[in-house]
């Protein structure tokens, strides 16, 4: 077997681990169906296969939050428009969670993404693979197609509205989350 | 390099560095003199504060975001696809276009009974078809032909002027050379002639950064990928053109969400940051206002050269016309709106989409005279955005005297000549 087959088999077991959850959830934001965000994901893994030049390392996440995004923006064209859907209202609870607890950060997790669907399309992808990604100015902007600037940009005006809705709820305090 | 906030505006710091420090983007240094400003100014401290508060909380509220992961069955199949490798794979996808399209019998059948059947069909259509063909010439009065051009990029087809004249509202023309007068040479000129001189077009830097992304063999109406050593051949147009959209007024469709409209018309078609515009989603327009009619032999547009990621620009359409609700004297001069996606009321195009590059794309303006030209399009294969570097329109203040052009009447009465002589 050669070192190139080892080397491809082990960065789609890195990216199935990993990556596969956070890039479901982000094409699901662009297409709005689970089913065929998933099926996008397995489109995006088996052509890690054959990619040519493989990813280097480093660029694995950002290559397929990028094939992720062309894929899904093919399948967006036939109904030509593409929109960053509203969250769903149902959260992920840790199991371990007393069910108060779940239920408030249920509620707060909700309240939050709402206040996130309220930005503009292009602040919430960027925020998105920010904060949920945790890529990189100059990887966003290499999967956006924005310049680096445009996501500094774009990123720190949508943190600076997300916090101007945030203030009324009284969740935010001074040192972190109240 | 220490970072010294006291020579740095206030307004800054807040406006920017904030949040490039809570996203882990600023150098070690730059983070450390920043920290030291927010240690020495409270309500600098309290605006990091609220502005942390605020991420962690959406750091939090992703983290908790339901979702969907992938089915045991995906997985299985992504592993199997892999355990062998690219032989495996193309297997795969041999065996997904064999389910695309079903043989009406399996192998057990008799296959040469189907083949002979689409065989005679074929026929059957063909000989339908130049029977109809042949009926419709004997009872339609002969086309006027058009003459032959060649394109900037070598093509011997015009790229969007034949077809069917289909006028829009108002006085709208789409421009057919048929419609010339016979005295009017193309004006799409790729060899020298009297009077003529070779455009001379200030290219910017080829760029090439970027992870190669190719488009998709599959985008529909895309043209053929051009070698990367390629040239425009020549372009010819009468001594005396000069850029005159240089400068002019741009209006838009909407607020540009970065850069300013006047970037387009400031003769730099550099696809840097700091020179592109940036359009959001949906069909959008920009126009120049040239401030009087101009007489216009070519136009350049440069959306954006993305280096080694291919884009095209979706639905471009490049119409002119002597009044700003382009109305009157209304043409069309370019148009790949192939399916009518772009739904404002233009016919389907018959132009290909290009790929962009340094070069920029260069319409033939075939001697229109017009005051305003407006630009659509509609996103570009990347993503939903237009966006755009520069525009050059290149013409000349229409002469005093009378000279052979474009203009509705002529080509109307011309056309009406050849159709009476050709009859």
């Amino acid at each position: 077997m050669s070192e190139q087959t080892d080397r491809r088999r082990a960065m789609l077991t890195k990216a199935l681990e990993e990556h596969s959850d956070v890039l479901v959830g982000y094409a699901r934001k662009l297409l709005g169906d689970w089913d065929l965000a998933r099926d996008v994901v397995q489109d995006v893994m088996v052509k890690l296969i054959p990619a040519e030049p493989l990813p280097a390392d480093g660029a694995l996440k950002s290559w397929l939050f990028r094939v992720c995004r062309n894929r899904a923006i093919d399948i967006i064209r036939k109904e030509r428009r593409m929109n960053f859907l509203e969250s769903p209202g149902e959260t992920t609870p840790d199991p371990a969670m007393s069910p108060a607890a779940a239920v408030e950060l249920g509620d707060t997790v909700s309240g939050v993404l709402a206040m996130l669907d309220t930005l503009p399309t292009n602040q919430r992808e960027v925020l998105r693979l920010k904060f949920q990604a945790e890529l990189s100015y100059r990887e966003i902007a290499e999967i956006t197609g924005h310049s680096v600037s445009n996501v500094g940009f774009l990123i720190h005006t949508g943190i600076r509205k997300l916090r101007d809705k945030l203030r009324p709820t009284g969740l935010l305090v001074q040192g972190g989350v109240a | 390099m220490t970072y010294d906030p006291s020579n740095t505006p206030r307004d800054e710091l807040l406006e920017l560095k904030l949040p490039a420090l809570i996203a882990g983007e600023l150098s070690e240094a730059e983070a450390a003199g920043l920290r030291m400003a927010i240690n020495a100014d409270e309500a600098l401290a309290a605006e990091y504060e609220e502005l942390l508060s605020a991420t962690s909380l959406l750091g939090m509220a992703l983290k908790h975001e339901p979702t969907q992961p992938l089915t045991n069955t995906q997985i299985e199949a992504i592993l199997k696809a892999a355990e062998t490798g690219e032989e495996r794979l193309d297997a795969l996808e041999s065996a997904a276009r064999s389910r695309t399209f079903h043989f009406p019998c399996g192998d057990g059948g008799r296959k040469w009974q189907w083949w002979l059947s689409v065989a005679a069909s074929i026929v059957v259509c063909i000989v339908a078809a130049q029977f109809l063909m042949m009926l419709g010439s004997a009872t339609r009065p002969k086309p006027i032909p058009g003459p032959v051009a060649t394109t900037p990029d070598g093509e011997q087809t015009p790229e969007g002027y034949h077809g069917t004249p289909a006028p829009l509202e108002g006085d709208t023309i789409w421009i057919d050379p048929g419609m010339m007068p016979d005295t009017t040479e193309p004006h799409l000129a790729s060899a020298p002639r009297e009077g003529y001189v070779p455009l001379e077009i200030k290219l910017p830097s080829r760029r090439s950064d970027g992870t190669p992304c190719l488009i998709s063999r599959n985008e529909p109406n895309m043209e053929e990928r051009k070698p990367r050593d390629y040239r425009r051949p020549q372009f010819y147009v009468p001594k005396g053109t000069i850029n005159v959209a240089l400068t002019t007024t741009v209006t838009a469709s909407e607020e540009p969400m970065i850069g300013e409209l006047s970037q387009i018309v400031d003769g730099i078609a550099e696809s840097d940051d700091e020179n592109i515009l940036d359009l959001d989603s949906g069909p959008v327009w920009v126009t120049l206002d040239l401030g009087k009619s101009c007489e216009l032999f070519a136009i350049v547009m440069w959306h954006r050269d993305r280096g080694e990621v291919e884009i095209a620009m979706r639905d471009v359409i490049v119409e002119t016309a002597d009044d700003k609700d382009f109305t009157i004297n209304h043409y069309i001069l370019f148009n790949n709106d192939h399916d009518g996606s772009l739904n404002k009321g233009h016919p389907k195009g018959t132009d290909q989409q290009y790929i962009e590059t340094h070069e920029g794309k260069l319409v033939d303006a075939l001697a229109v005279k017009a005051r305003y030209v407006r630009f659509w399009s509609n996103g570009n294969t990347v993503d939903d955005c237009t966006y755009w570097s520069e525009i050059k329109i290149f013409g000349k203040d229409i002469p005093t005297s009378t000279t052979p052009g474009l203009n509705p009447l002529a080509m109307i009465v011309s056309r009406a000549l050849r159709a009476h002589l050709a009859s």
